[in-house]
């Protein structure tokens, strides 16, 4: 008999179209920053040490590892809101299975995140101990542990016909919680996205050092740097990509817009790598970065449609009914519209402050008084 | 629905959602509370040239940064994480009723996550007046997300006219929203307070510094512990459901617990009020290390007593502690639990087979199993029902509490569970499912099976 528990009696808030282009929209924007902690962060500190513009480039990334944690994480919220909007039986069903490495997700990336701020903010201050040498590498593998306990999920998600014999009952007929599945497939899935994640690097280093950094020599000196991370990820995720396509008996004449996409746009980041590695400059910087964009868009959408369609053999979700909660859409749009408005304030805040020079601690005509 | 459900030995699963849910409610409420004060203190600060307090608010934003922006973002998505491992029923219609609620809070925290890192990287080069507005930025995103999160909490124990409706507005306005709001935010002020009182006597501060900020941090506590008193007033006597005082005044467990939260409030408005308001050089770092201990113990023994008044529901009217729907227990019960639950009925088929008829478990299939076998099906149908919120002899231990009953004296307590406490939801199943509860929970509170 089917593991499926039911859907959920209140059916879906939102049309089918809205709640899927939220969760692709939400999955797109977090790739980039995730990308930027899974592979940026290693790279960053194998650049760190090394003199020259790489390594200033490395230090730059490193620096602004804590923003990037906390973008990545706030927007992943989104995808996995809409995920249980959309398939809560399989998403709460997949995460009790593995319940354990679940949970522990939440004690690795705090202790990763807080390493991350040891190893930072122990740098600037010039600390070179064991604990601020030991704690960015022990995020980053800690990150790479989540990562694979994420593809696991992902993977246990679209498989309810593996649930009875993933997970070995405990007792009464409970889960003990302790399933992964990181096997041959799930394993090439993440190797296909550290690959684009190196991807994403590059394209970030060559903006940083172009629009951020300003500094001469600094778009020059990474050419190499750019280049030699696009063929590395492009090659990971070439390699992966044909086995987890044979592994999984994937039928080429299906493969639509997107998967094309998915499939073609990371070479076109090399080709852009290459074109930055001749003539360095804002405006190759900019297109290696939008192709990249590309590259996570193409593959947020083929992604959905993979995982659509492998639900859709054990559950059809055009039965749902969908009850639309206008007015909270409307609340949410207005909000979001609101929210980037501040957000934008801001930063055009930030950007102003940041250009002023730091104030001294006393100032003239500050004096001592009490709090109101 | 019907999801698996996940075995915590000793302490249930449902027990790890205080060890996220805990530690998140005290940094929730720095993050508010710390909003709010920052920006008054800035403001302040400003407004009077004080350098020295600026400085020493640059202190504080550093800890509230560093612990709002990273511990509170991990812990905050990690309740939702604990709660869907532990409820996947609760937290799935908490999703459906409310998601866009959920998204716009999200975009709160967004504002108050860009604000906080302006506030921690661009501090000494904010001019006052930018300074002030990104403050202000910070304080109002984290206020107006504390309210949305705590329609949707409060939503939980009191969903008012919505299960008529299912309206998202008239669950987001639900009769506790207003007391919950008003005493979270004297929570978010009072603990707030009683941080900085503990901070800036740890840390290296000028005296008159500290003269100064040691009263205006004690009269902040005492306006939060004024409004702690204002909300939970109301939400006691004009908000809460009468059914569920007089459940509460029934539970000596909660009684005493009522007795510590009151208790330590009380002693703490005294010892706040008559010593750090007038005189700042009587707090010494173990008397503000108390005072914070027991505004703390007073922030988790009230969480505590709201999680209390809610059961037998996880959502009031609509779902029971036991993960099946109010609206399904008439159907459920005559389909049969088993039959019904995919992963009861999946372990029983590969388990116990004989009890399946043409695919379906029978009360005559059931009467000739030998007693290993029902057994079998007992537990795993206490596993699933009384497992959510009951362990066999670690926390909360239900075999101790039927040590001294006999066989007919338990199936009377599980068929008529709502009636003899009205904190317990009502047995869902066939009699013979019933029966062979009581008998599994009369063997194990003796032993095991004979």
């Amino acid at each position: 008999m089917s593991l499926v528990p039911g859907f959920d009696a209140l059916g879906l808030p939102a049309p089918l179209w809205l709640l899927f282009s939220l969760k692709v929209f939400g999955f797109w924007l977090h790739q980039f920053f995730m990308n930027l902690w899974l592979a940026g962060l290693p790279v960053a500190l194998l650049l760190a040490r090394r003199p020259g513009a790489a390594g200033e480039a490395g230090s730059r990334l490193l620096k602004g590892m804590p923003i990037f944690i906390a973008l990545g994480v706030n927007l992943g919220i989104v995808p996995l809101l809409f995920l249980q909007v959309l398939y809560p039986q399989f998403f709460y069903t997949s995460t009790i299975l593995q319940a354990w490495p679940w949970f522990t997700v939440l004690v690795l990336v705090l202790i990763a995140y807080y390493a991350v701020y040891v190893h930072v903010l122990g740098t600037k201050a010039g600390r070179t101990d064991w604990k601020v040498r030991l704690a960015g590498p022990l995020a980053s593998v800690l990150f790479l542990i989540v990562g694979l306990i994420f593809v696991s999920e992902m993977h246990l998600l679209t498989r309810p016909m593996d649930w009875a014999t993933l997970a070995p009952r405990a007792v009464g007929g409970t889960v003990g919680g302790a399933a992964l599945a990181l096997w041959t497939e799930p394993l090439l899935r993440f190797v296909m996205m550290f690959g684009i994640a190196l991807g994403t690097t590059a394209g970030y280093l060559a903006l940083d050092a172009n629009f951020f950094r300003r500094a001469e020599g600094a778009a020059a000196g990474i050419r190499s740097l750019v280049l030699g991370l696009a063929l590395a990820g492009v090659a990971l995720f070439g390699l992966a990509g044909l086995g987890y396509i044979a592994s999984i008996g994937y039928d080429l004449s299906q493969l639509g817009a997107s998967g094309i996409a998915a499939a073609l746009t990371p070479p076109l980041v090399v080709l852009g790598a290459l074109l930055y590695f001749l003539r360095p400059g804002r405006a190759l910087a900019l297109l290696l970065l939008l192709v990249q964009l590309g590259t996570l868009l193409a593959n947020a959408i083929e992604r959905q449609i993979v995982q659509f369609r492998e639900i859709a053999a054990a559950f059809d979700l055009g039965t749902v009914p969908v009850n639309v909660q206008w007015s909270p859409i409307i609340l949410f749009v207005v909000t979001l519209v609101v929210g980037l408005g501040v957000v934008g304030w801001l930063l055009r805040l930030f950007v102003r402050a940041a250009a002023a020079p730091p104030a001294t601690p006393a100032q003239p005509g500050m004096a001592a008084a009490g709090p109101a | 629905m019907g999801y698996p459900f996940w075995h915590v030995p000793g302490v249930g699963s449902t027990m790890l959602i205080p060890a996220i849910a805990l530690p998140h409610v005290l940094v929730s409420h720095f993050a508010v509370g710390g909003g709010i004060l920052l920006w008054l203190g800035i403001r302040s600060a400003h407004r009077q040239s004080d350098v020295e307090f600026l400085q020493y608010l640059r202190k504080l934003t550093r800890f509230f940064v560093l612990l709002t922006v990273v511990f509170g973002a991990i812990t905050g998505v990690g309740i939702w994480w604990t709660i869907a491992l532990s409820s996947p029923e609760a937290t799935s219609t908490l999703i459906h009723a409310f998601v866009f609620g959920w998204a716009t809070e999200w975009v709160t925290f967004v504002i108050e996550l860009v604000a906080a890192f302006g506030l921690f990287y661009f501090w000494d080069r904010f001019t006052p007046r930018a300074h002030i507005q990104v403050a202000l930025a910070y304080a109002l995103a984290a206020w107006v997300s504390l309210v949305l999160i705590t329609g949707i909490t409060a939503f939980m124990l009191s969903t008012g006219a919505w299960t008529e409706h299912q309206s998202f507005w008239i669950g987001f306005f639900n009769p506790t929203l207003l007391p919950s709001v008003v005493g979270r935010t004297g929570g978010a002020l009072a603990i707030t307070g009683l941080y900085i009182m503990l901070h800036v006597t740890l840390i290296d501060t000028p005296a008159e510094l500290r003269a100064r900020v040691v009263p205006w941090a004690a009269r902040w506590a005492l306006v939060g512990i004024a409004l702690i008193a204002i909300g939970s007033t109301w939400w006691w006597f004009f908000a809460t459901p009468e059914y569920v005082r007089v459940k509460l005044l029934a539970a000596p467990a909660v009684l005493m617990i009522t007795v510590i939260c009151i208790g330590a409030t009380g002693v703490l408005t005294l010892a706040v009020g008559l010593g750090p308001v007038t005189r700042a050089n009587w707090l010494v770092p173990p008397f503000a290390a108390l005072l914070f201990v027991l505004g703390t113990v007073g922030l988790f023994t009230g969480e505590f007593l709201r999680e209390a008044g809610r059961k037998p529901y996880t959502i009031e009217n609509y779902l029971f502690s036991n993960n099946v729907a109010v609206a399904d227990v008439a159907s459920v019960s005559e389909q049969g639990y088993v039959n019904w639950h995919p992963w009861v009925r999946s372990y029983l088929e590969q388990e116990v087979p004989a009890l399946f008829v043409d695919g379906e478990a029978t009360p005559a299939a059931a009467a000739g199993l030998p007693p290993v076998l029902r057994h079998r099906v007992g537990e795993a149908i206490y596993e699933y029902q009384c497992g959510p919120c009951h362990t066999r002899r670690g926390y909360n231990a239900l075999l101790p509490r039927l040590a001294a009953a006999d066989l007919e004296t338990t199936r009377q307590l599980v068929q008529r569970m709502a009636q003899v406490s009205p904190a317990m939801p009502p047995f869902v199943g066939q009699d013979w499912e019933a029966d062979v509860l009581a008998e599994f929970l009369n063997d194990e509170a003796r032993g095991g099976v004979r």
